[in-house]
């Protein structure tokens, strides 16, 4: 029985010193990896940390977010990433829910917890990442540091070796426990699935705080090289490390596509060594879709996942698949493809039962990729997982009669906003203390850079008003930054259904038939 | 939890769902799609299952390498039967001993090979086996394509992944093939890790000129885990048919020896080809660097070489790179490593005392593995041998060397590998050793253009009686391979031998090869 820690030993005796990783002018050998995180995990240990503890990592995507993680597998410890896009009050809420007994906090992130950072830290221990955290631990140091190598605990496939946050229902972000056997399954089988080689140069979209890092760490099956952004992602950094990296394969959120292409046929960049890339599932305009197949010489692959699936992609739409789509079946181009031979999707009615081709229904998920639970929220871990094994994915959809997937809605109107789920409960529970607001409704409406944009509809209370601006400036430091509302319009009331329910349906197919009214609508 | 994990029938099942259409299997103007195979093999499933097969139990085939070879494979994983391929290229004796040795309860023959078995054909038919036929004239009872037009569904029982899948025959040391057994989980982590540590995608058509009945069915079984297309050699090998074949069903990837290499780049350079090849494999012994500068150059491909045993499942344990047999192009050392241990096991180096040798130093390769076997059928002698620990003992020798390369220095026992067939030396003398001329004998081998190595036997006869090499090579020819029969035979009054008075095997073979004109082949 494999585990991921004994794939970032075997990296080491099988690749050596072949690069692991590139961030930035670091290159980091699979062998100095295994050193690394070996010498981070016996000073953990040192500090008291043991099988099942939590050690979270507030950070950019640098590559000692890599090391950390591999620390944890070693020890059996349990990692968390903090999105350094949360908001102060949302990191504050992570380490309640999740208790870690250390957490490594990059410089550049100390700023953004402000007046928080007391309540952040009580009662753990902070170890510094990078630059001049005047924090009296220091990561680099731990990790150069000669110590004796860790010790090895028994694991269990089923032990925990992550909590990954995710935007939650209810307000606040909420942690899927991944087991052992998630993040390996997911990574043999995701890679497979793609046609990963061990020659690939993988230029990685970042975003290793959640999902991402299952994806950031795809070679341990395979010793191939992972070129992560160098901080944070952006369009012009991705371009100028294909270059410099002669990257082959690459993931990109689609909300991002149109940008890069923008930036690819303004400028002279030689992308020749890129042989395919994936793109997320979003809500995707086939146009883009198309101009990259016309515009990038590579193959194009969409994949679907969830952070409750270990990251697990669990569909695939293949670049046959798109060629077909571009020949004369546009229809395919807004499929999520056929399901990975390592799991089964089903499309279930409201009572459960699977439903025959065309019918739309709750998608669900069963294989050894799907999360063990939520932290502490045993109800909603209870609706989530089902007896036998599937994961209700929350996703609305259909499949067809020769098996292609079609996302047709999220339920409770999620938001993908450039990449970052939003679930608009909770905005509307941050914009409905605001002493102005009478009622209020949050929609996604479509962006050209973000794919969706939260879009807020208010009513005001009685002799109380205030102004679209206040309410932007309201949400900002309470919810996470792609989670403030781009626009807002204040309006009478708001419309009802029979039930008297907030009509959110009708508000947001206002908008996609009329965006007239959003301050892009001219872009889209 | 109702969900339990994947097994390699589940992954046919979900090739079907997912790629239904896509070609499965290719052999000739035969063709399945992944459907077609799954609606096939239910079918012959469930007429196994009707004629009293069920889960453990031992069915058989003797077959050349066809469509049915695969099929029947895949039928026993589904309702968790015991596979044992018999290699037609047997003598009848070594057929009839592992139809008993496994106790199979039913024996496919394909019609071409009812022959192969001579007298053994009557000897079965007074059972206590069924036997079934496929081809043109079988004339036995039970008919492979009536199974399947029976159309029946099988009822699936629960396996678990220590469960039997196989019994896979290898060359045994003491006369007769032995068993090696082989689980439902070795068979899918053989294929998982080493289609991703190849990078095998789910766009590659595969090519295994190799007799599927031993190992090499698991090369004919990589779509399981991604998909790609298998093409299947359909009968012995021929260099002019490999290429014609590997040309018309667009071969991405192929696996040969090095000796089939060097036929077939000869012909390709004398003949018209037009290959779609970006990936060659090769295993059992090295290649030359002239062989690998001529593939590389031929083809314009990308080379690896492979080390593996039936005793991990046919897991490759090893893998030497494109990237280092550019290096090994300059540093001819390197291409003699087998290169260095894959991602899924541990290998060491350890003494006849079992302690664990350093770097330079000789020993037995030992391999640690999800996918080593739990022994050999009816052998425990030779299993209480197995293992030492958790490691498994390959009866090679080896080293590494200070980068981590694998080198094989002598396998154990000297043992020969000719035209990729392994050959144990004991087996020939016990049979030369029945002749009444033989005295004293000793196999070894030795060079030889086409087959990598050849048989070689060194014989002293007794006073007063006499044989030619011809005689003796004819006299083994119905009891042993077809590969194992002697290339050539030396006469000398007396074997050498060392200080204890044993057989100093290792200097006829220094002696041979230090006169090759002795032997009535010419080598470069």
């Amino acid at each position: 029985m494999l585990l991921p820690r004994d794939f970032i030993r075997s990296t080491a005796v099988g690749f050596g010193s072949k690069t692991a990783f590139v961030d930035g002018d670091i290159r980091r050998s699979f062998s100095e990896l295994d050193q690394r995180s070996d010498r981070l995990a016996s000073a953990l240990q040192g500090m008291g940390v043991g099988k099942g503890d939590v050690i979270a990592i507030l950070a950019h995507d640098i590559v000692e977010v890599i090391e950390h993680f591999y620390a944890c597998a070693k020890i059996g410890a349990v990692r968390v990433g903090i999105n350094w896009r949360y908001a102060p009050r949302e990191m504050v809420h992570l380490v309640k829910d999740c208790q870690p007994k250390i957490v490594i906090i990059q410089d550049s992130c100390l700023p953004l917890l402000g007046e928080h950072l007391d309540e952040f830290a009580a009662g753990r221990q902070l170890i510094g990442l990078r630059g001049d955290h005047g924090l009296p631990l220091d990561f680099e140091t731990l990790a150069t540091t000669e110590i004796a190598a860790p010790e090895l605990p028994i694991l269990d496939e089923d032990d925990d070796i992550a909590i990954s946050y995710t935007s939650g229902t209810t307000g606040l972000p909420k942690g899927a426990i991944w087991s052992q056997r998630g993040v390996r399954e997911c990574q043999l089988h995701t890679s497979l699935q793609i046609g990963l080689m061990p020659e690939d140069i993988f230029l990685s979209p970042g975003s290793t705080a959640g999902v991402g890092i299952v994806l950031n760490s795809f070679n341990l099956v395979n010793g191939m090289t992972i070129v992560l952004p160098g901080g944070d992602f952006t369009a012009e950094g991705w371009l100028d490390l294909l270059q410099r990296e002669k990257a082959t394969f690459s993931l990109l959120m689609p909300t991002l596509m149109r940008r890069l292409l923008d930036l690819y046929k303004a400028g002279n960049y030689d992308a020749s060594s890129l042989r395919l890339i994936c793109y997320g599932s979003e809500p995707t305009r086939p146009t883009v879709i198309r101009e990259w197949h016309q515009v990038f010489p590579s193959d194009i692959m969409q994949i679907y996942g969830l952070t409750e699936a270990t990251g697990g992609w669990l569909s695939f739409l293949r670049h046959d698949d798109h060629l077909r789509g571009f020949a004369g079946e546009p229809e395919l181009l807004t499929s999520c493809g056929k399901p990975g031979l390592h799991v089964e999707l089903s499309i279930r009615d409201e009572e459960g039962k699977p439903l025959p081709p065309g019918e739309v229904g709750e998608l669900w998920a069963r294989g050894d990729v799907i999360l063990k639970g939520y932290l502490n929220l045993p109800e909603e871990t209870a609706a989530t997982l089902t007896e036998d094994g599937w994961l209700r994915c929350n996703d609305l959809g259909k499949y067809d009669e020769e098996g292609f997937f079609y996302l047709t809605d999220r339920k409770k109107f999620m938001i993908i906003s450039g990449a970052f789920n939003v679930f608009p409960v909770v905005v509307e529970n941050v914009l409905a203390e605001h002493p102005a607001v009478h009622e209020c409704a949050v929609v996604g409406a479509p962006h050209p850079e973000w794919g969706e944009a939260v879009v807020a509809f208010v009513s005001q209370k009685p002799g109380v008003s205030t102004t679209p601006q206040e309410l932007i400036d309201h949400c900002r430091g309470k919810v996470g930054k792609w989670e403030v509302p781009k626009f807002v319009k204040i309006v009478d009331e708001l419309p009802k259904g029979g039930t008297h329910k907030i009509a959110k349906h009708a508000l947001r197919e206002g908008l996609r038939n009329d965006p007239s009214e959003l301050p892009w609508a001219d872009q889209l | 939890m109702g969900f339990k994990t994947i097994l390699p029938r589940d992954q046919l099942r979900r090739c079907a769902v997912s790629y239904p259409d896509k070609i499965a299997l290719i052999e000739n103007d035969r063709q399945l799609t992944w459907r077609q195979v799954n609606q096939r093999t239910d079918a012959l499933a469930a007429g196994l299952q009707k004629l009293g097969i069920g889960r453990g139990d031992v069915v058989a085939m003797l077959a050349r390498d066809h469509l049915e070879v695969i099929e029947f494979w895949f039928a026993c994983l589904k309702i968790g039967a015991v596979r044992v391929g018999i290699n037609w290229r047997y003598a009848p004796r070594e057929m009839l001993h592992l139809i008993s040795d496994s106790a199979a309860k039913l024996v496919f023959i394909q019609a071409e090979c009812l022959d192969l078995l001579g007298d053994g054909l009557a000897a079965l038919r007074q059972g206590p086996c069924q036997l079934a036929g496929f081809g043109n004239g079988h004339g036995l009872d039970i008919d492979y394509e009536s199974l399947i037009g029976d159309g029946l569904t099988p009822l699936l029982p629960g396996l678990e992944e220590d469960d039997l899948s196989a019994i896979s025959y290898t060359t045994g040391t003491t006369g007769l093939p032995k068993g090696a057994l082989w689980t439902q989980r070795g068979v899918r982590d053989a294929l998982v890790h080493s289609a991703l540590e190849l990078g095998l995608c789910h766009e590659d058509a595969y090519y295994a000129p190799f007799p599927m009945a031993g190992v090499p069915i698991l090369c004919g079984s990589f779509g399981l885990v991604n998909g790609l297309t298998t093409i299947i050699s359909s009968g012995s090998f021929d260099a002019e048919v490999a290429l014609q074949q590997m040309q018309a069903h667009r071969a991405t990837v192929a696996i040969f020896v090095p000796t089939m290499m060097q036929r077939i780049i000869e012909l390709y350079r004398e003949g018209d080809f037009e290959l779609s090849l970006r990936l060659l494999t090769y295993g059992s012994s090295p290649a030359t660097p002239t062989l690998i500068r001529d593939a590389i150059n031929t083809f314009g491909c990308e080379v690896i070489q492979l080390y593996g045993l039936t005793e991990s499942t046919a897991g490759w344990l090893s893998f030497l790179r494109h990237a280092e047999h550019m290096r090994g192009l300059n540093e001819p050392a390197l291409l003699t490593s087998c290169g260095k241990p894959a991602l899924h096991v541990d290998i060491e180096i350890h003494s006849p005392e079992g302690e664990l040798l350093a770097p330079g130093e000789i020993g037995e390769i030992v391999v640690r593995s999800s996918t080593n076997i739990p022994g050999y059928l009816n052998l425990p002698e030779e299993n209480a041998e197995l293992y030492d620990g958790d490691w498994l003992r390959t009866n090679d020798l080896g080293r590494f060397d200070e980068e981590g390369y694998l080198y094989l220095t002598d396998r154990a026992k000297f043992m020969i590998i000719s035209g990729g067939y392994n050959v144990y030396p004991v087996v020939v003398e016990n049979i030369l050793a029945e002749h009444k001329a033989v005295r004293e004998v000793a196999v070894v081998g030795v060079p030889h253009p086409k087959w990598g190595e050849a048989v070689v036997a060194m014989v002293s006869m007794h006073a007063g009686h006499s044989a030619t090499g011809l005689e003796l090579a004819d006299f083994c020819r119905d009891k042993v391979g077809k590969w194992e029969v002697p290339k050539h035979v030396f006469f000398v009054d007396d074997l050498p031998k060392g200080a204890t008075g044993k057989i100093a095997k290792f200097d006829i073979r220094e002696t041979l090869l230090s006169a090759p004109e002795q032997l009535p082949w010419h080598l470069d």
